[in-house]
């Protein structure tokens, strides 16, 4: 069983950085998990040192129940692929593709191989195997035709598959991706994005991958890691980190466009809590305890609509057209929310007048540590 | 700044060359004279001839024959001498310096900084100040008249080239080097199959420059092999002169002068691609 367990994972760099704090996570088993997090929140840093590219200062990293902390990397049954793509300049496709197996294999001297005819034999069984896995991995990334090409006769989304299939010639226990679909334009990135998926399933195998694209994690993962600050935030499926964020930090990151956030102080209405904000005074839904006196009411911009009448009133600032939905700005109280509301709804406004916004029956709720209220 | 007209640039260019290549030109014209018009060339009594009169193409078999004591014999040994010289020397600059100009520029190790300002320093002593310890040290080892003292010292690294492999190799992306440690690969497996076959513009350089150095090295081969049979190309040059110092058969010297200068040449046309590239580069980037 391919199974990633990282226990109390720490980085400290010389001169006593942490990049990587107490970091506790169990990939299964042919699971998709996405590291996600902003630049120099340690995701790339956990990655490499699942890889073994970078040393563990802390903690415990077993891969298919074996710890790995001393083990190099070409010992982990990992296989890598890169930001850049790290394909071979010098070598053709086909060589890139089959290097790492042709380091492993058990007969490659050539001067045995010309002295002895067994170990011939034994040779050119494993190049025949070899060759076989190669062309294998090429015909199911539609590489066969590029071969024989050198890396700098390839467009961008050509070496990334590539380097796709350098990985899958291993059939390593573990796939690390490291922000490789960061290269490309928006267009192929999207394509690659799918592509990445169905060869998921198609492998079965376990997939670590990091990004700084929380539309990519959310595209491609059974299961996503937010990280900040070197240490984890929440680990969860997509639906999960989008309905029910722990800290204001994955619910401003995860989702797009980003969760407005009114900041009010705590007062008691009734039975219950209210928040007190610039605009006015919101009842907080029922059952929520909060210990502090500042407060934070996160509402997603695809749950806000237009009304006749509603808690939120402003002034529209912009209307970005995207389609079948637009983004409109509004400027509510010094306060600026945004809403994904529908075209037609979005026809009906005009840039500079007041229009009302509606309370949604769905809102997250933080205390004024940016945790979420129960 | 202006640019140069096109036909002004070109004839600017033209009137360098001919600079640089009229002593090449006068040595072919020279080497190709009768004894006597070339021992007047040498001393300017006829003007400077920039035409053979009469071409002596003989002159050239005849200037192999002659040199050293035996007719060829000793041409085919400092042919020889020179060829296995500068081969292990070429070899020996290329391994050596690329692999220690990987160990600066990608290995992390303490003292790593100071070392390489130590190695650089290496480069402000001349060679001449070095000369006699060396040859003590030589002496020593038992090392006089072997062409060790000539090929060993190239295993240890050349503090240019060090400079040059480590500038080019930190340009080369840290992730090549660490896909060929998932791969499998070592260290020295990296410096192999990965880093020396992407530092070719370099080791271009490095190899004409090392090459042409040692085949026209005189020093060397003189204060280190005292036997004619050892003597390389440019020590067997001084077979010409006379037991005074002096010049007979000026013609000859030339001839032989022109053959051993060839391998040069030829090196440097072969190899001139790669070579202006590596410079550019070096330029722009080191």
């Amino acid at each position: 069983m391919a199974e990633v367990i990282l226990k109390s994972v720490g980085k400290v760099y010389p001169g006593g950085v942490r990049a990587v704090q107490g970091v506790d996570l169990h990939v299964r088993h042919g699971e998709f998990i996405v590291l996600v997090g902003p630049s120099g929140c340690g995701k790339s840093t956990t990655l490499r040192m699942v890889a073994g590219l970078e040393e563990i200062s802390e903690g415990t990293i077993a891969i298919g129940g074996r710890v790995v902390n001393d083990i190099a990397p070409s010992d982990r049954d990992i296989a890598m692929v890169f930001q850049n793509y790290a394909l071979y300049p010098h070598m053709t496709v086909g060589r890139n593709m089959a290097f790492g197996l042709e380091r492993r294999r058990r007969h490659g001297s050539l001067l045995r191989a010309l002295l002895s005819p067994a170990y011939a034999a034994e040779r050119r069984t494993e190049s025949t195997r070899i060759e076989a896995r190669v062309d294998e991995a090429a015909g199911l990334l539609g590489l066969r035709p590029l071969l024989q090409r050198m890396p700098r006769e390839l467009s961008g989304g050509q070496r990334q598959r590539v380097a796709v299939g350098r990985a899958i010639v291993r059939d390593p226990a573990v796939f690390l991706f490291d922000e490789p679909l960061s290269n490309l334009d928006a267009k192929l990135r999207g394509e690659m994005r799918t592509e990445l998926r169905i060869l998921h399933r198609r492998l079965g195998a376990t997939m670590m991958y990091v990004t700084h694209d929380q539309e990519e994690a959310m595209g491609l993962a059974d299961r996503i890691v937010v990280m900040k600050d070197g240490l984890v935030q929440q680990i969860g499926s997509p639906s999960e980190l989008y309905d029910r964020p722990v800290n204001r930090f994955v619910a401003g990151f995860i989702g797009t466009p980003t969760m407005n956030f009114i900041e009010g102080d705590v007062e008691r209405d009734g039975n219950g809590l209210a928040l007190r904000w610039p605009g006015g005074r919101i009842t907080l839904p029922a059952g929520i305890t909060l210990a502090t006196a500042r407060a934070a009411i996160g509402i997603r911009p695809d749950t806000l609509a237009p009304v006749a009448d509603g808690p939120f009133r402003g002034t529209v600032q912009s209307i970005e057209f995207l389609g079948d939905r637009a983004d409109v700005l509004v400027e509510s109280s010094g306060v600026r929310l945004n809403a994904r509301v529908p075209t037609d709804s979005a026809r009906a406004m005009r840039e500079g007048e007041s229009i009302a916004l509606g309370m949604p029956s769905v809102a997250h709720v933080f205390d004024g540590d940016g945790q979420r209220a129960t | 700044m202006k640019s140069l007209r096109p036909w002004f640039q070109s004839a600017l260019l033209a009137a360098g060359s001919v600079v640089f290549l009229f002593p090449l030109w006068w040595m072919v014209v020279v080497s190709l004279e009768t004894p006597k018009r070339a021992g007047a060339a040498m001393t300017g009594q006829d003007g400077v001839a920039l035409w053979p009169a009469d071409p002596q193409w003989g002159n050239y078999a005849e200037a192999l024959a002659e040199m050293g004591s035996e007719p060829w014999v000793g041409f085919i040994n400092a042919l020889a001498n020179s060829i296995v010289v500068t081969t292990l020397v070429v070899i020996g600059t290329v391994l050596s310096s690329s692999l220690v100009g990987f160990a600066f520029a990608r290995l992390r190790w303490r003292g790593r900084g100071a070392l390489f300002t130590l190695m650089l320093a290496t480069m402000m002593l001349p060679g001449q100040v070095t000369l006699i310890p060396l040859f003590l040290l030589f002496r020593g080892l038992g090392w006089i008249d072997t062409i060790l003292p000539l090929a060993v010292p190239a295993f240890f690294g050349n503090a240019f080239f060090i400079f040059m492999y480590r500038q080019f190799i930190l340009q080369v992306p840290e992730s090549l080097v660490e896909a060929a440690k998932v791969d499998g690969h070592g260290w020295l497996g990296i410096w192999w199959t990965v880093i020396l076959p992407l530092c070719r513009p370099v080791t271009a350089i490095c190899a004409v420059f090392t090459f042409i150095g040692t085949w026209n090295d005189f020093m060397g081969p003189l204060v280190y092999l005292h036997a004619e049979e050892q003597s390389t190309l440019a020590v067997a040059l001084n077979s010409f002169r006379n037991q005074y110092g002096g010049l007979d058969d000026v013609h000859l010297l030339m001839a032989a002068s022109l053959v051993t200068m060839l391998p040069c040449i030829l090196l440097f046309i072969a190899a001139q691609r790669q070579f202006v590239e590596g410079l550019a580069r070096g330029a722009v980037k080191g």
